[in-house]
């Protein structure tokens, strides 16, 4: 057997002992298994963080977005005299029934056939009555808007 | 074919670091564990507390290998690494930590023609536990990383002289411990040798 003998003890010595004893020590079998499954965790919920990041900033945008737009239509709406707002709201209308396919023009002008059917039925002239119908202005024309949408 | 230095070694896997579909932590862990373990425990004087050092720098390296791929020693920072995170967990238990004669917590592996030595290394590991961190660690870097003073400076980023001071005197330390480790282990042996020739004229007067 080899024992340590305390007649030799100079810095060359100790540092060969020191030499040989460096692989005495090392790491437990259980260490790499945890090292690697450690820094699996992690990464995925790296990734996991960044794609709800991700996602919430999106989210985040469109409020944002939305809601300038929103304040916007809102601003110019509060700002116009009633017509004006009409008119945007009119044309704002016709924008979305084109989109639609569907027309709200085609119902405006329905409107305007009943009404000319009706005061076509109560002229003096046709019925004999001369007190002018409900719904017609003093000059016996409805109002109608013109083509800008205004009245 | 000569060997290719363990340096580069490490550098050729630290380059992969962070490339997609690379995955080279298995590999580093298994070229650079043991030595990291070593330092991690020379510090910590505890093997769980050694290990729980690689294991946050090596999961570190996972999360942000950038770093230590650009590093311009990769080796060099993988041990400051270590031992500034060995040291983080040194001085958070510090209380606990006690200079200890046994090495009964350490991990140790030897080899078949090494059993004779393994008193030697016992002895070693009990008296190099029994050093301050701040020697304990440049004992390690020049004996078994074979650094040079001024290497180990900037692994530890303290002056060359402050360094190969510490080396002084950690070996002068340890030298006296494993004296006294070896006087010890010679009473021990001379008590164990006389003990039976004592015992020897009982069992003659029974005759």
């Amino acid at each position: 057997m080899s024992y340590l003998r305390p007649d030799n003890f100079d810095a060359a010595s100790v540092e060969a002992m020191l030499q040989a004893a460096g692989g005495y020590v090392g790491p437990s079998d259980d260490l790499r298994p945890r090292v690697l499954e450690e820094a699996r965790r992690l990464r995925s919920g790296g990734q996991r963080r960044w794609r709800l990041t991700l996602a919430g900033g999106s989210a985040l945008a469109a409020v944002v977005l939305l809601s300038a737009q929103a304040s916007t239509l809102s601003q110019s709406l509060s700002e116009a005299t009633p017509s004006q707002r009409v008119a945007v709201l009119v044309e704002s209308s016709h924008a979305t029934s084109k989109s639609t396919g569907e027309g709200l023009w085609a119902l405006v002008d329905a409107f305007f056939k009943v009404r000319s059917e009706q005061a076509e039925a109560f002229r003096p002239d046709s019925a004999g009555a001369d007190a002018p119908s409900v719904g017609e202005s003093s000059e016996g024309v409805a109002q109608m808007p013109t083509a800008d949408g205004s009245f | 074919m000569a060997e290719m230095p363990f340096h580069d070694r490490v550098q050729l896997l630290t380059d992969q670091l962070g490339l997609p579909g690379v995955d080279v932590l298995g590999g580093l862990f298994d070229l650079t564990a043991q030595r990291l373990v070593r330092l991690a425990v020379a510090i910590t004087r505890n093997q769980y507390d050694g290990e729980d050092a690689v294991q946050a720098v090596m999961t570190r390296i996972a999360v942000r290998p950038v770093p230590l791929r650009e590093a311009q020693a990769p080796w060099a920072y993988l041990l400051r690494m270590v031992r500034n995170e060995a040291l983080l967990i040194a001085r958070k238990k510090k209380r606990w930590i006690t200079t200890t004669h046994s090495i009964t917590d350490l991990v140790t592996r030897r080899r078949v023609d090494e059993l004779e030595q393994e008193d030697t290394h016992r002895a070693v590991w009990t008296a190099l536990r029994s050093l301050p961190a701040a020697q304990a660690e440049v004992v390690v870097l020049k004996t078994w990383e074979g650094m040079t003073f001024a290497e180990i400076a900037e692994v530890l980023q303290e002056s060359p002289n402050t360094v190969a001071s510490r080396y002084q005197y950690g070996l002068q330390k340890l030298a006296d411990r494993l004296k006294k480790a070896a006087s010890e282990a010679m009473g021990e042996r001379a008590l164990r040798n006389v003990a039976p020739k004592k015992a020897a004229p009982n069992r003659g007067g029974h005759r």
